[in-house]
């Protein structure tokens, strides 16, 4: 447990420090543990999972100002997935409990194979052009900020602004869209 | 889109989040709480006459004080209740012992007092009014404090909303002082308290539905 929470821990303070390949990295890991931990709870289709892996990276990332870098960063994300997991059941009018210590269930990484999740390209597809432009060239590989931006006619820091927004309004998309 | 897409997209914006820290967003709201309740002091309820004299007294300072760390308790706690996996108890310490010292003096000047007043003590001039008041000054920034909690990431919704409401109640509480001329441990610690705790619950009955995210 204490290895991956090292682990993880380093990588996402290097990625708060502006570090994109430890900060995909960390997201990466973080993504096997969140398909583990929603599919052993989850009874309905991989596809659901996956949604719910996706809307909880996109929180964790969005969020990431709440976490006290002096505290357990899986703890944290654990605490995240939770509550993304609850939701989901509200929204689903699904009554069911979950225990807030399995924390040390949540490093385990048995590996799933990944569903296809539909709501991120549907939330996607309803963002306004220009951010969605963005945010697929900024998604195919090789294109970084700067490059996007230059694509859009924006500097890099302005395509750093927009990209964020965009993310944020993925995020109450997704979380909006019906299920 | 595959989530390995998606962390590739992340990942290009890492860094730390722009905008203000979770303590800073929350800091925003004393400013704001008391200019809300100033206008409402000074548009409808007035300043006190005795102000200046009052001013120059202990108990005016004691009872600001009172109310303020009841604030701060607040503050302390909707702070961590708006990160994940984060304890308020710290905040919650600090308004309980503030609280049980506060409502201990009162017991106290009870005692002391002769038995044929401790009704009096207890209503003084306005008891019907007061927690009311704190209540109607502290709503709209308890409403505002939902709204920047919301902004972060409460995973205890009725909790979260109940240290916010106390946050809020505690600052209007605190510039309500500027009106009301009640001066004993008893009454403070009864009414003052009562309002603030109206406000908690205000903020724990609409955070359970608006602290969403």
């Amino acid at each position: 447990m204490t290895d991956t929470e090292t682990r993880m821990k380093a990588l996402m303070l290097r990625g708060l420090e502006g570090d994109a390949p430890a900060y995909r990295e960390c997201l990466a890991l973080l993504g096997v543990r969140l398909r583990a931990y929603f599919a052993r709870r989850m009874s309905g289709a991989p596809g659901d999972v996956e949604d719910l892996v996706q809307e909880t990276l996109l929180a964790v990332h969005i969020k990431r100002a709440t976490w006290d870098t002096t505290q357990p960063f899986t703890a944290w994300a654990h605490a995240v997935a939770r509550y993304k997991l609850i939701d989901h059941w509200r929204r689903c009018k699904i009554r069911q409990t979950l225990p807030i210590e399995d924390h040390e269930a949540f490093l385990a990484a048995e590996e799933h194979d990944p569903g296809v999740g539909l709501e991120l390209d549907r939330a996607l597809a309803s963002l306004p052009d220009r951010q969605r432009i963005l945010v697929s060239d900024v998604k195919l590989a090789g294109l970084s900020l700067a490059e996007a931006g230059a694509r859009a006619g924006i500097s890099e820091g302005a395509a750093k602004v927009a990209l964020h927004r965009a993310l944020k309004l993925l995020a109450e998309r997704m979380r909006h869209a019906d299920r | 889109m595959q989530t390995d897409d998606l962390i590739a997209t992340l990942a290009a914006d890492a860094g730390r989040a722009p905008g203000q820290t979770p303590p800073q967003r929350l800091a925003l709201l004393v400013p704001v709480a008391a200019v809300i309740a100033l206008v409402g002091v000074l548009a409808w309820l007035k300043v006190r006459p005795d102000l200046a004299e009052a001013a120059s007294g202990g108990f005016f300072w004691i009872k600001a004080s009172y109310t303020a760390a009841l604030g701060l308790g607040g503050f302390l706690a909707a702070e961590r209740l708006s990160r994940p996996a984060a304890s308020p108890r710290t905040g919650l310490i600090v308004s309980g012992a503030v609280l049980g010292l506060f409502l201990l003096a009162g017991a106290v000047q009870m005692l002391a007092v002769d038995a044929t007043s401790p009704m009096a003590l207890i209503q003084g001039h306005s008891w019907k009014r007061c927690s009311l008041n704190i209540l109607l000054l502290g709503a709209p920034s308890t409403g505002l404090g939902l709204w920047l909690v919301r902004g972060l990431a409460p995973t205890r919704p009725t909790l979260a909303g109940f240290a916010t409401g106390a946050f809020a109640g505690g600052v209007a509480a605190t510039v309500y002082g500027l009106h009301c001329p009640e001066s004993t441990f008893v009454f403070v610690g009864l009414w003052y308290s009562l309002g603030i705790m109206a406000c908690a619950g205000l903020g724990a009955v609409l955070g359970r539905f608006v602290l969403r995210w």
